[in-house]
Order: C-alpha cells, then sequence, then structure tokens
C-alpha cells in the first residue's frame, strides 16, 4: 500500500473513531440526565422518556456497529501495512 | 431534511440510502439477498451480522455501497452493470464471470454449468468485460493475453482505471501491450516470469506505459515560464533498445526483483536517465541499477550545503561520487565508518578532515554515549482513557442502553490500540547516541543547516564537544531521521532548551496529520527524557523549553501546544563550537522560546 493510501485511511478511521466517541459521549451524558429523570417522573413523563431512551438505543445501535466497523478497519490496516 | 419509506421486504430506504433492517437473529440465516429495483445506494450494513449469506443480487440501478461487504462469505455477485464504482466492492479473489438471464455473476468459483463462464483476469477489466460481452471482436483481445501479460494488464489497468476507464484497457490491449512486446522482442523473450514482471516494473518506472506526452511548466531563474513536452513512452523505448543493444546482461533485473522498490512511473528518474542517456550507458547497467534502487536515497543526499538544504537537480557525476567510497584521502581503517556517513553527502576533503576532528573530540572531551545513563527510544502512545468501568446495574432498556456504551467503548479502545499499534510503527523518537557520525549530518537529513558544511555546523558538532547536549531525532516508519532537534540540559539550573525542532522538506509537505505526529512524537521524547533525567540526577529538571524561531518546522503546532515562555532560559551559544571562522550560527532559541514541558510543583 503506498504511504498517501495508507494515511488517507488511517486519517478516515481516526476521523470515525473521533466521530463514534463524541457521539457516544453525547448519548451517554443525555443517558445520565434521563436515567436520573426517571426515578422522579409522572407516568406519561416516564412515557416520553422511555421512547427518547429507545432511539437513543437505536443511535446507540448504529454507533455501536460503526465501532465494530472501524475497529476491523484498524486491524485490516495494521495487517495490510 | 430526513426522509423514510418502506420499500419491498424488510428493505427500507432513509434519505435515498438502502438498508435492509433485519433483526440480528433472522440475518444469522439469510443465504440469499436481493436488493430492490430502483435502489442506488445501499448501506454496508444490509449486510451486516449475515454470516450464512453467500449470493447478493443488485439491480441494474445499483451504484455504490458504502464500505465493504461486511461480516459474510459472499460467493456470487450478480450486478448487471459495471460502473466503474462497482468494482471497488469486488472482492480481489473473485475470478470468474459469467452471463446469465439476470446479469453478470462474479464468483469466487468457475461456474462449469454456465457455459459463458470466463476468467477475470482482473477486477479492473470488469467495466470492459460487461460493456464488450458481447462484442466478439473486443472480448477475444483478453484472450490473447498470455499469462505473462495477465499481471502488467492487471498492473496497468488498475494504475490507471480510475481516470480513463474502458478507453484505457484499449490502450493498454493496443499500445501497451504492443509496446511491451517490442521491448520483449529486443531480449528475445528469454527471461523468467520473475524478470518479466521485473522488467515490466523497470520499464515502467522509465515511463514506457504512460499513455500520452506529459507537459510540465517551470520557472527559469529569470522569472521566464518554460513549457516542456516530454513522450516518456517515446524516449524509454528508446534508452531501452539502446541500453539493451549494448549487449547488456540482462542480470540486472534479479537486483530490481531483490528489491522491495515500489513500482510506477518515476518522472524525476525517468528525467534523469533520459538527459544523461549516454553517460549512464557508459557507466553500465549495476549503475543503472543502482540509480533507480537507490535514487531516492540519493537524492535525499544530494542538497545545497547552505540554507534550507535546497533539494538539487540530480548529476552523474553526484550519483557516481555518491556511489564512491574511496574519495577521500587519509582513510583508515580507524575513520573508514566517518568516510562512509559523510561521503554520502559531501565529496570535499577539507570536510571530511572536519568530520574526523569532531569525533576526535569525543575521545578529547571524555564525552559520554548519552546525557542520560541510558539510551532512550519511544513512540507516541495515542491510548485514551475511554472506558468508563464504573456503571451499575441498570433494569431493561437502561440497561441495554448501558451494555451498548460498554461495548463502544471497548470496541474504541481496541481502535485506539490498533491505532496506537500502528502509529508506532508511523513515527518513534531516538536519543541518537552521541559518538555516531551521522549527528554531523542530521541538517541533510532534516533540510536544516545544522551540518558540517552548514553555517549551523556548531549544532552538529556541539553534540560531539560538550558532555550535555544530544541530538533527539524522530524516525519514519523505515527508520530513516525525518526531524531533529538539539537538547542543552543546564544541570545546575535544572532546565534544558531544545533549539528547534527541523523536519525533512518531504515530510513538512506530506500532510498535515502526519507533521502532528512528528510534533507529538518529539514532544513525548523529551517528556520520556526528563522523567528518566528526574529518575537519576539531582537537582532535577524544572523545565524544558523549545526555540520559537521561524526557522522551527513545527513552530504551528508549538505555538498551538505550548505557552509561550516569559522569561527566556539561557540556551547555549552554538557558535562557539562551529569550525567556520566567519559567520556561524548562534541557535535558534535566542530570541524566543515555548515551554513544552515544566515539572509540576509535587515532584521538584
Amino acid at each position: 500500500m503506498e504511504d498517501k493510501d495508507f494515511l488517507k485511511i488511517y486519517e478516515k478511521i481516526v476521523d470515525e473513531q473521533e466521530d463514534i466517541l463524541q457521539k457516544s459521549s453525547k448519548i451517554k451524558q443525555e443517558f445520565e440526565t434521563l436515567k436520573k429523570d426517571y426515578a422522579s417522573a409522572t407516568e406519561s413523563e416516564k412515557q416520553i422518556i422511555l421512547q427518547r431512551l429507545k432511539t437513543l438505543d437505536e443511535e446507540l445501535e448504529d454507533l455501536e456497529k460503526r465501532s465494530i466497523l472501524n475497529s476491523k478497519r484498524a486491524k485490516k490496516l495494521k495487517e495490510d501495512k | 431534511m430526513f426522509k423514510k419509506k418502506i420499500t419491498n421486504n424488510n428493505w427500507v430506504e432513509e434519505d435515498g440510502k438502502f438498508i435492509l433492517k433485519l433483526p440480528v437473529i433472522e440475518r444469522d440465516s439469510v443465504q440469499k439477498v436481493y436488493v430492490p429495483d430502483g435502489a442506488v445506494f445501499v448501506s454496508k450494513y444490509s449486510f451486516y451480522n449475515c454470516i450464512s449469506l453467500t449470493e447478493i443480487h443488485f439491480p441494474k440501478s445499483f451504484k455504490y455501497l458504502d464500505g465493504d461487504f461486511f461480516d459474510c462469505a459472499v460467493e456470487k455477485i450478480y450486478i448487471q452493470n459495471a460502473d466503474n464504482n462497482i468494482v471497488d466492492y469486488i472482492p480481489s479473489n473473485f475470478d470468474f464471470i459469467c452471463k446469465d438471464e439476470e446479469g453478470f455473476c462474479i464468483s469466487r468459483f468457475c461456474n462449469n454449468n454456465n457455459p459463458t463462464s470466463r476468467f477475470l483476469h482482473s477486477k479492473y477489466l470488469l467495466p470492459y468485460m460487461v460493456n464488450y460481452w458481447d462484442n466478439k471482436e473486443k472480448m477475444s483481445r483478453l484472450d490473447v493475453i498470455r499469462y505473462d501479460e495477465s499481471y502488467l494488464v492487471s498492473y496497468l489497468v488498475r494504475k490507471y482505471s480510475d481516470t480513463t476507464g474502458c478507453d484505457l484497457v484499449e490502450k493498454v490491449l493496443n499500445n501497451n501491450i504492443k509496446n511491451y512486446n517490442l521491448l520483449l522482442k529486443q531480449i528475445n523473450y528469454c527471461i523468467s516470469p520473475t524478470y518479466l514482471r521485473e522488467f515490466a516494473r523497470f520499464c515502467d518506472a522509465l515511463g514506457v506505459f504512460t499513455n500520452q506526452p506529459i507537459t510540465t511548466q517551470r520557472t527559469s531563474k529569470s522569472g521566464k515560464i518554460i513549457v516542456e513536452t516530454v513522450d516518456y513512452a517515446q524516449k524509454s523505448r528508446e534508452f531501452i533498445r539502446e541500453f539493451i543493444r549494448k549487449g547488456t546482461n540482462l542480470s540486472f533485473l534479479n537486483s530490481i526483483a531483490m528489491s522491495r522498490i515500489s513500482g510506477g512511473f518515476k518522472k524525476e528518474f525517468a528525467d534523469f536517465v533520459f538527459l544523461n542517456f549516454p553517460k549512464i550507458i557508459e557507466q553500465g547497467p549495476e549503475f543503472l541499477v543502482d540509480c533507480y534502487l537507490r535514487f531516492d536515497e540519493v537524492q535525499t543526499a544530494h542538497t545545497k550545503n547552505k540554507g534550507s538544504c535546497k533539494q538539487l537537480a540530480p548529476t552523474v557525476d553526484f550519483f557516481v561520487k555518491y556511489f564512491d567510497e574511496t574519495k577521500f584521502k587519509g582513510i583508515t581503517d580507524k575513520n573508514r565508518y566517518i568516510a562512509k556517513v559523510i561521503g554520502k553527502y559531501y565529496n570535499e576533503q577539507y570536510i571530511f578532515d572536519n568530520a574526523v576532528s569532531a569525533v576526535e573530540l569525543v575521545e578529547k572531551n571524555n564525552i559520554p554515549e548519552h546525557i542520560l545513563n541510558h539510551e532512550l527510544k519511544g513512540y507516541v502512545d495515542i491510548k485514551s482513557n475511554y472506558i468508563d468501568k464504573n456503571e451499575a446495574k441498570q433494569p431493561m432498556i437502561f440497561d441495554r442502553i448501558k451494555n451498548k456504551l460498554t461495548n463502544i467503548a471497548q470496541n474504541s479502545q481496541q481502535t485506539l490500540n490498533t491505532l496506537c499499534d500502528i502509529s508506532n510503527k508511523k513515527f518513534t523518537y531516538e536519543f541518537l547516541r552521541k559518538h555516531d557520525v551521522v549527528n554531523l549530518v542530521l541538517g541533510k537529513l532534516c533540510n536544516c543547516c545544522a551540518h558540517l558544511d552548514g553555517v549551523g555546523n556548531g549544532i552538529a558538532i556541539s553534540v560531539m564537544a560538550h558532555p550535555d547536549i544530544q541530538n533527539i531525532v524522530v524516525k519514519d516508519s523505515d527508520g530513516v531521521i525525518i526531524g531533529k532537534g538539539t537538547l542543552y540540559i543546564n544541570r545546575e539550573q535544572g532546565y534544558g532548551v531544545c533549539n528547534s525542532f527541523q523536519v525533512s522538506t518531504k515530510v513538512c509537505e506530506s500532510s498535515s496529520a502526519n507533521l502532528k505526529l512528528v510534533y507529538k512524537t518529539f514532544k513525548k521524547g523529551l517528556i520520556d527524557f526528563a522523567k528518566e533525567y528526574n529518575k537519576e540526577f539531582e537537582p532535577k529538571l524544572k523545565i524544558i523549553n523549545v526555540g520559537g524561531s521561524v526557522y522551527n518546522s513545527l513552530l504551528y503546532y508549538v505555538k498551538k501546544d505550548c505557552e509561550i515562555a516569559d522569561e527566556l532560559l539561557d540556551p547555549i551559544d552554538f557558535s562557539t563550537f562551529s569550525f567556520m571562522t566567519e559567520f556561524a550560527y548562534d541557535g535558534d532559541a535566542i530570541d524566543s522560546q515555548y515551554t513544552i514541558w515544566k515539572a509540576d510543583e509535587k515532584s521538584r
């Protein structure tokens, strides 16, 4: 693999990793807040929180897949090097 | 605006991207997947976890997949067009293609039941084969590709595929194969497959396979714009013909085969060869091979001695002298190693004499090998503390989210570890042994004046003359020095001043990510040094500053990362070590400094 190609892929993986970490950290923050609020929420509030948690769960599923893929990509890059 | 609609079966279209939505548990058993008609852009996650998937059928509309097939053992891919983009998703071990009523099927294995099944010389020939499948004349051209030529065809089509597509295949088959065979005729075809490959590689370096003349523009010293057009294919054919007519023994290809030099057209090398055609032929094939294999290495050394060591155009004389190990007078068994290092960069006797004198200072001043009591090497560790281990158990969806966050954190950690491993190999720092002759030529490697014939020769010599000055160098993945900094330690007052960071022009021009990593590597090296020093010596180091002159190649990152020093630490005057009687440079930390490391109060 040419050096510039290697670097391009490397940078892409780093960018993707940063994006995953940034997004998951945001979700984590929101999750912590929701978790706290849930304990003292009313029934209808709880429904809204649960709905929101479902959305976060879906977003996390995507992030989880992306993190697996990125990890594999990094391993592949290491092998190709 | 986010748009979502449900298409047939389990496919969902989101903002124009198609994705197969199936629960993970159902994915395991999927064997065939049909992407719906009209799908242009398909998400890579469609095939996620489909471990039993063997066939994917793409519709005519399909153009893009946003990644590779993932986690599945696909054996057959059905396509109905062969857009250049599609080629990227075909795994390289798909060697066969056939056509049936559904379209083209590319597969890992030959389909014996289908009489149209053909060998796919290269996946990059796919657009050509699909477009001309029914054109017997065009397809018959592929049939005449000999086994030994298929390497060449794949190589060329791959190399140039992104620009010219099918036309290129025509050109490769019509012209390049012809060119190549014409050249092979010169050597009577009597070479082994390995030699054939190396011959192709060597021809390619000279430009035999360039498709059209190349026009370049440069500005002369007087400011006049000079436009030149060179037909490298024509020139290289002439050269090789002449080269072979001189009775050249083809064993020179063996040396090329032994090398691990990467292929491709090397314009600078080709220009050098054509410009010096008779002189090179006169020197013989071994010289040519040396020039080919060591072109970049020699050119790294072939710079002006003054200023920032500007690159010079290659000349046969310089190459001849570079390879000559006996050009200096007074070489003895004791100093031969000095001649070997110095001889790569200089031809002048006085420089060799100065180098010998500098090395003698080591003995005379009883200079140790390192400032520390041991050698120090390392790399940037980019691992981060992303894992959150202390999560309490939560019910239901809370639990699920928590698990996912943990999984993401773990995967991220793995990725970071891997990236770390990769980057470790990318740049490493090392405190160069103070006795190493390379200290005297570092400026040549890093495009700065700190070398025996530069104004900064005092910086180069100081390492061998003073016990508390040492060079920290950064090496690339091949172990080549690409950056240097000269560190002076004031033991009594407990501080260090690194003159500046000098990085080779090549790396400076490569990418900001590279430069940033080089900076981090330097910083890591200096921090490690300070920690080790403070374990070994008293008084401890309190601070290390780095010179902030405009000559610092990494000034941008230094300024971004470090605080400007309010009070300048007293740097060493490097001009006192110079062999030059006239102007000698005093250093880069005289007028401006930035603090790159400071001991925290507790550790002082």
